[in-house]
């Protein structure tokens, strides 16, 4: 069995500490600037809405309402090198609730893959659900 | 008179799936009702095929917005295995809690409290999928059975799973779950899908739909 190195769990948890905190505080506050998080080729999947590439991720996010995202909880891992070859890549899973304007708020979780392009770190997929009813009917 | 800014509050549908990739579909189909029938029957063991010999699995639990009241279920069981990053900060504590290897992580699995998956509430998203990796992130309700609660709890889970080719089939390499309690929006719906018309093509639900 090949051993996960500790220093890349070390790692992975420190990146996404810092990369959460980031991504909420551009989602929320610097909204204009959320494409730079992404792979150009970067996939997000809203609430079953897919959304492809960094520039129509970038619009996606404008025409939102304004956010406000408290997390709850935090977890990361190294994704397996056989899974990428070895390109340094890390999973992390957040659950919290957001406000969207004056709503009341509501819980959400999310799951992102981010890998190492150059000296940045970048969004592969994020993958973000609203904890609410699939269906709309009040009986 | 007023401005000629408004500001929208309009927010996107849900959509119950969304594949990346639609040749993925069987694929994730198949997986899934297989993997939850076996985690839904007494025995998970069968589970270690399901994952890599290196397999890296972790648990976080919260209660949702507004329900830590008296009438919520306790999510005690899942306190103590919680990797949750922002409260765990000490690195050889954020190392036990990740499971590592096949036979840690099932071992964790069959520990966990017997349940009943409403497949009719899951939601699907595909977000990769290449030859070398398949990531995907399944959503729902789930019945928590034999815990020692009066009425079964109506649980909610968020589920992401890393799968990679394994000889002939797939196995999962890396898996996150989020474990929280269902919202009385969300409960009221559990296992009341009634399928009207008769789907193109069958599927085989794992899970016993009771009558409502």
């Amino acid at each position: 069995m090949t051993q996960i190195v500790k220093s890349k769990i070390d790692q992975a948890c420190r990146v996404a500490e810092e990369f959460t905190k980031l991504y909420y505080e551009t989602s929320d506050k610097r909204r204009h600037l959320m494409s730079k998080l992404y792979l150009d080729s970067g996939l997000l999947a809203w609430n079953g809405n897919g959304v492809n590439g960094n520039e129509r991720i970038q619009k996606f996010f404008i025409d939102l309402p304004t956010s406000d995202h408290i997390i709850n909880t935090l977890d990361a891992q190294p994704v397996l090198d056989s899974a990428v070859n070895g390109q340094l890549t890390f999973m992390i899973q957040v659950s919290g609730t957001v406000r969207y304007q004056d709503r009341v708020p509501k819980s959400f979780q999310q799951n992102f893959i981010i890998t190492a392009q150059g000296d940045k770190w970048k969004i592969v997929s994020d993958c973000f659900r609203l904890q609410e009813p699939l269906t709309n009917d009040k009986s | 008179i007023s401005f000629d800014i408004q500001e929208e509050t309009h927010l996107p549908p849900i959509q119950q799936t969304f594949l990346c990739n639609q040749e993925g579909e069987s694929i994730v189909r198949q997986f899934l009702e297989q993997y939850f029938l076996i985690f839904d029957s007494e025995n998970r063991q069968p589970l270690l095929q399901a994952y890599h010999e290196s397999a890296l699995f972790s648990m976080t639990m919260s209660y949702p917005y507004g329900h830590r009241d008296k009438n919520a279920s306790w999510l005690n069981w899942y306190t103590t295995d919680s990797r949750n990053l922002q409260k765990v900060q000490d690195p050889d504590r954020r190392n036990k809690l990740l499971k590592q290897g096949q036979v840690a992580v099932v071992s964790f699995l069959q520990e966990m409290p017997r349940s009943k998956h409403d497949i009719h509430s899951f939601t699907v998203d595909l977000v990769v999928f290449t030859p070398l990796m398949i990531v995907l992130t399944v959503t729902g309700m789930f019945k928590e059975l034999k815990s020692g609660h009066k009425v079964p709890p109506t649980r909610a889970f968020f589920r992401t799973l890393v799968i990679v080719p394994a000889g002939s089939g797939f196995c999962i390499s890396n898996e996150t779950l989020h474990i929280t309690n269902a919202t009385d929006e969300q409960a009221k719906h559990i296992f009341k899908t009634v399928v009207s018309a008769p789907p193109p093509t069958p599927v085989a639900s794992p899970v016993a739909t009771p009558a409502p």
